[in-house]
């Protein structure tokens, strides 16, 4: 299990986390989602292990995450940045290859490239320069980047996948694919933490949904049950409705307000 | 850093990497024979080969072991050094005009090297004997890693070592270092300052086994360490977040390559003085040669940086003899023009990284 | 070690004027004065090569050229076979004259000396070396009845004339020569005073510290007077224009390889610039 235990964390005197308590358990896709500045990539960020929390501690599998060295980490957990940069001009899949540690046969490695590049629907762009792909193709090619360091550890099945807004440059297809993935990996045995603003995805792919606002953890449930519009609205300040169905996840609209165009002829 | 790699890709597909290598390979070594054979003195094959069997003339045994070989060894261990440390540099700053310079070896080196030739009547006496014939290298050397020590932990001192501190404070030191260098020359006399301009022009004659053995170990050494560092300079481009995301831990690594850069760069500046330009531009070649990867632009970068040297020596020795312009002349003579190319590519692809 | 003694063993028997035979036939050598020296001693066509600093005579400098007396290439001295490297006492760098010894190279260098007493024995250096010990006494010998005669010309030269003498004016404070300088050395020899006094050798030195040094004569290289424009060029200059020299326009401009070589020239030297000292009028 990977646990947060009431984490603080402040920039200067601008406290960015109060008090947070997660956890995400093996084989569970949970969402992070809330307002700007709520300090959702700060809390991804402290469950990766990029630092020590003033208060609070984080633990990986029972251990202190912030006592485990970079390289144990990585084969425990893997992490996609918000915006993935690479500076040389490697193919995509160089790229994919920074992930496999030195002792990984290479026939394995290419197979595990391969496949992965396949499931982010890549596959034939593995020999392209990764400055020729367009920014969602990138951003996909780290994503599968990132699950190939998963994979390619000794307990593949076990690690934990943390991905910061991984759909926002991608079109709603390639939206739906990524969170498919996560899914998947959760099915897999992985624990899955996404960061995403688009609360429908969250509603439909998380099988639970930690929601943040002004460094607090405010609700912690299945979207279906979290999402009301009175939450929404109050934590967003601005007016959201949430549409049921039964069997269906629930959906969740803004409403515009009478300034909105009301149509074409407006 | 991004140079297209479509033609040795092309080739590295079509062929695998092996002949590139094996072609770099064979040039050093070309080029490696050439320092010994050719020169000034015009020694035949049959001089080469009674000194190689230990049985040659007076003059040609001289010229050949106590000039020549010294040469080469030193210029193939300044080469591999240079290269090496520009190359881990670059990639650890992921900024591809890094270059040993940048974060103050070389200054280092200078202002120790001018202490030495300026203030070293001072205390040179009280040096033991067999260390006096050695002050200016030694001087050189333990500036190098002062400063280098100095910049790195000033970038580090909230934690992380931060990379724009770094190049900040590096030009900072430079700054202080021109100051204390000019503070000297304004105190040297005739003769020092003399000195101390050809010291700074550089140049792999010094010839001496032992100052050549020192270096040369001590920049192969960190040399091999350097060049088992190609997984982890990769991982740097993806910046050091995900770098330390995908296993590496980033501040052990860059004092890793501080330190090896200030070892090797300071050992060759102190032998051949500061040497322009090899540093910046033979992991460039070598990235247009066998692509991005470290694993292979490490060691390709050497075997280049190696054969540069020896071929701008050769050039300096063969061009107007029996005089011999210095050697840094011959490396900004091929390095600047490649610089500049290197520039106006990177504007026509539209300012991306070059 | 063989090259050593071997090297060892010849000097000796040089030293014992066993080597009756003409000495050294291809001398390489470095330094304006040992090459003057040579060329007076009448052993210039055994000289197949010197460096940057012989320009004097002009058959001097049509010889190989091995560049700059600081930056000598063992190699490339080494082609050109000579039996001996004869120069100044700063040749180096001492890692390549360690080389040229080691290839069984003779390689003498000559004493220091910006005085009479200097290029004398200079001169009898390089005659051992050159195994012509006779005609470089006679040489000494010479030297001092010239400088005798050129004394007498700085004699006259006015009590306490103040000179500058300025190498360079490229950029920022002139370059002067202070005390233990050769420009030092031949305004004393001239019958002159330095007006520059506090400070080593060719620094660069503040326009008041000029203007309040009150130099009455302005001395220069004349290559350096020419490349910066000529003399108008010069005394357009504040620091020198308000200096009793600037205001008089007293100036010289002398060769400077003649002024600084401290060769066997230097009795020229002295008579030459105690003779424009003596002038109390410029007449350019």
């Amino acid at each position: 299990m990977l646990e947060a235990q009431g984490i603080t964390v402040s920039f200067g005197k601008t406290t960015v986390l109060r008090d947070v308590s997660l956890r995400v358990r093996p084989g569970e896709l949970v969402a992070l989602c809330g307002p700007n500045g709520a300090g959702k990539s700060t809390l991804l960020a402290a469950m990766a292990g990029d630092f020590q929390p003033e208060r609070g501690q984080v633990f990986i599998e029972g251990a202190i995450i912030t006592g485990l060295p970079p390289a144990e980490l990585a084969r425990r957990r893997a992490v996609l940045e918000q915006s993935p940069s690479l500076s040389a001009g490697f193919s995509v899949g160089e790229l994919l290859a920074l992930s496999i540690p030195r002792d990984v046969p290479p026939e394995q490695a290419d197979a595990l490239i391969a496949r992965k590049l396949h499931s982010v629907g890549l596959a034939d762009r593995i020999g392209d320069n990764c400055q020729i792909l367009s920014g969602g193709q990138r951003h996909r090619a780290h994503l599968a980047r990132v699950l190939v360091q998963l994979a390619a550890s000794d307990t593949p099945d076990t690690g934990y996948l943390m991905l910061d807004e991984p759909t926002s440059s991608l079109d709603i297809a390639h939206q739906i694919t990524t969170m498919r993935i996560a899914r998947r990996a959760a099915r897999e045995g992985a624990g899955v933490l996404v960061v995403l603003h688009d609360l429908n995805l969250a509603a439909a792919f998380a099988d639970r949904v930690a929601l943040m606002h002004d460094g607090r953890m405010v609700a912690d449930g299945p979207g279906a049950e979290i999402f009301t519009a009175d939450r929404l609205s109050a934590i967003y300040e601005t007016e959201i409705a949430v549409e049921r169905e039964d069997g269906q996840a629930p959906r969740i609209l803004p409403v515009y307000g009478p300034d909105a165009h009301a149509g074409p002829e407006a | 850093m991004a140079v297209t790699t479509t033609l040795p890709r092309r080739v590295a597909g079509v062929f695998g990497r092996r002949p590139l290598f094996g072609a770099l390979g064979a040039l050093v070594v070309l080029v490696a024979f050439a320092e010994v054979a050719l020169g000034p003195v015009r020694l035949g094959p049959v001089d080469l080969f009674s000194v190689l069997i230990g049985n040659g003339e007076p003059g040609p045994t001289a010229i050949l072991l106590q000039i020549r070989l010294p040469r080469m060894v030193l210029g193939l261990a300044v080469g591999m050094g240079l290269a090496l440390s520009g190359c881990a540099l670059q990639g650890v700053l992921r900024n591809p005009l890094a270059d040993p310079g940048l974060i103050g070896v070389t200054a280092g080196a200078a202002v120790g090297a001018v202490t030495v030739i300026v203030l070293g009547n001072f205390f040179i006496g009280e040096l033991p004997a067999f260390v006096r014939p050695y002050a200016l290298p030694l001087g050189a050397f333990v500036g190098s890693i002062l400063v280098t020590g100095f910049v790195f932990t000033f970038a580090s001192r909230s934690g992380g070592t931060n990379v724009a501190m770094l190049i900040l404070a590096g030009v900072a030191v430079n700054a202080i270092a021109g100051a204390l260098i000019g503070a000297m020359v304004y105190i040297s006399d005739d003769q020092q300052l003399r000195d101390l301009t050809f010291w700074s022009m550089g140049s792999i004659a010094s010839g001496n086994w032992m100052s050549v053995a020192v270096t040369s170990v001590v920049a192969v050494a960190s040399g091999l360490f350097l060049l088992r560092m190609g997984r982890t300079l990769d991982l740097f481009q993806l910046g050091e977040r995900a770098a330390f995301h995908a296993g590496v831990d980033i501040e052990r690594q860059k004092r890793r390559i501080a330190l090896l850069t200030a070892l090797s760069v300071g050992a060759v500046t102190a032998a051949a003085g500061p040497i322009g330009f090899i540093g910046l531009v033979a992991p460039h070649m070598a990235r247009l040669i066998v692509g991005p990867a470290h694993r292979h632009v490490l060691p390709a970068a050497a075997l280049i940086g190696g054969a540069l040297i020896l071929g701008a020596d050769l050039g300096v020795r063969l061009a107007v003899p029996p005089s011999e312009p210095p050697i840094g002349l011959a490396t900004s003579m091929i390095g600047g023009p490649f610089f500049l190319w290197l520039l106006m590519r990177r504007m026509n692809r539209g300012g991306g990284n070059a | 070690m063989r090259f050593l003694t071997a090297f060892l063993l010849s000097a000796v028997l040089l030293a014992s004027g066993d080597a009756r035979a003409a000495g050294p036939q291809r001398i390489v050598s470095a330094g304006g004065d040992i090459t003057e020296i040579i060329y007076q001693l009448g052993a210039g066509d055994r000289v197949i090569a010197v460096d940057s600093t012989s320009t004097f005579p002009a058959e001097a400098a049509g010889k190989e050229q091995i560049g700059y007396i600081r930056r000598l290439a063992a190699e490339g001295i080494l082609s050109l076979q000579p039996d001996l490297l004869i120069a100044a006492h700063d040749a180096g760098p001492p890692p390549a004259v360690e080389q040229l010894k080691a290839a069984g190279l003779r390689v003498e260098l000559a004493p220091k000396g910006d005085s009479l007493a200097g290029v004398q024995q200079k001169i009898r250096f390089v005659g051992d070396v050159l195994a012509m010990p006779e005609a470089a006494g006679t040489l000494a010998e010479q030297l001092e009845t010239d400088m005798q005669g050129a004394s007498e010309v700085a004699r006259a030269v006015p009590e306490n004339t103040r000179v500058i003498f300025v190498l360079n004016t490229r950029d920022g404070a002139p370059l002067v020569a202070g005390a233990g300088t050769a420009a030092d050395a031949i305004i004393g020899l001239s019958g002159g005073v330095n007006a520059v006094t506090g400070f080593e050798g060719y620094k660069p030195m503040s326009q008041e510290a000029i203007i309040s040094a009150a130099p009455d004569v302005l001395l220069m290289m004349s290559q350096t007077l020419d490349r910066i424009g000529g003399i108008d060029a010069m005394l357009a200059r504040p620091e020198f224009s308000l200096t009793p020299a600037g205001k008089n326009r007293r100036f010289v401009a002398m060769d400077g390889i003649l002024m600084l070589t401290f060769g066997p020239r230097l009795p020229e030297a002295v008579r030459e610039l105690a003779t424009a000292l003596t002038k109390t009028e410029q007449s350019d």
